[in-house]
């Protein structure tokens, strides 16, 4: 196992959701390059938006008519 | 965000505020699926997400005058959204419920909502509908959040604009709620050996 540097930091929800900056961005990449785990949390990230994704959409019923 | 789009809401308010009641409902069509999607993830069946949507448009026509020209309706149309939410919760359940603060908002974090675990879900074999099952069982602001980043593509400074929260609880809520689903995910992993 590696030395996590982001362990319960919500950096990776962060990069997932392209809410970093350059800077922050590039210094997650790096880590994702070098972090089994945390590029195991990404593709989690990946795996929840592919399923959630699957799901019906929920659409509002019909709108009741308008009275005028 | 859209200036035309906003624009137009604004002017629909306004015709709205002044009686124009073809104007609130035009204003009710542009909005009434994003609330109701909202209101749908909150609550988690049809029925709720009606009364919800209901309560929120109603709370929209009451305060019409109270709109500020310069603010997104969107941001505005959260804020009502969230409170309804959370308003309809407290009507079933009374104990509990407090309005919602950043503090109390804090409280519940931590505070899972009753209802078939991960475990139980895996069992129907569906991955989304074990991380829906999930999302159902966040604490309200946990699950609000998510929804509004996750679903509706909101930025967490947008969402923290719209419901009144530091961007720093915003991002606190967002990472729990991710560190929730990621657990169900292991639990349907495990549960299903590996297919999910």
């Amino acid at each position: 196992m590696n030395d996590c540097e982001l362990p319960d930091t919500p950096d990776v929800e962060l990069y997932f959701y392209g809410e970093l900056d350059p800077v922050e961005r590039a210094r997650v990449d790096a880590h994702l390059r070098a972090c089994d785990t945390c590029r195991q949390r990404l593709e989690d990230l990946h795996v929840i938006r592919r399923a959630l994704a699957l799901r019906p959409a929920v659409d509002a019923p019909p709108a009741p008519e308008a009275s005028s | 965000v859209d200036g035309g789009r906003a624009s137009a809401d604004s002017d629909l308010v306004a015709r709205a505020a002044a009686g124009d009641g073809a104007a609130f409902h035009a204003l009710v069509e542009r909005h009434r699926a994003m609330v109701y999607r909202l209101a749908y993830q909150f609550a988690g069946n049809h029925h709720d997400a009606e009364d919800i949507a209901q309560d929120v448009f109603i709370k929209v026509y009451r305060s019409l005058d109270r709109f500020r020209y310069d603010a997104q309706l969107t941001s505005w149309l959260y804020r009502i959204v969230m409170n309804a939410c959370i308003d309809h919760r407290r009507r079933q359940s009374p104990a509990g419920w407090a309005p919602f603060t950043e503090e109390t908002e804090l409280q519940m974090v931590n505070t899972p909502e009753e209802g078939p675990g991960p475990e139980d879900q895996a069992y129907g074999g569906q991955l989304g509908e074990v991380l829906e099952s999930e999302i159902a069982r966040l604490p309200p602001g946990q699950r609000l959040v998510f929804t509004m980043r996750h679903h509706e593509g909101l930025k967490l400074s947008e969402i923290a604009n719209a419901l009144g929260l530091a961007e720093g609880t915003v991002k606190r809520q967002l990472h729990a709620a991710v560190h929730r689903l990621r657990a169900a995910l292991t639990s349907a992993r495990v549960t299903t050996g590996g297919r999910a």
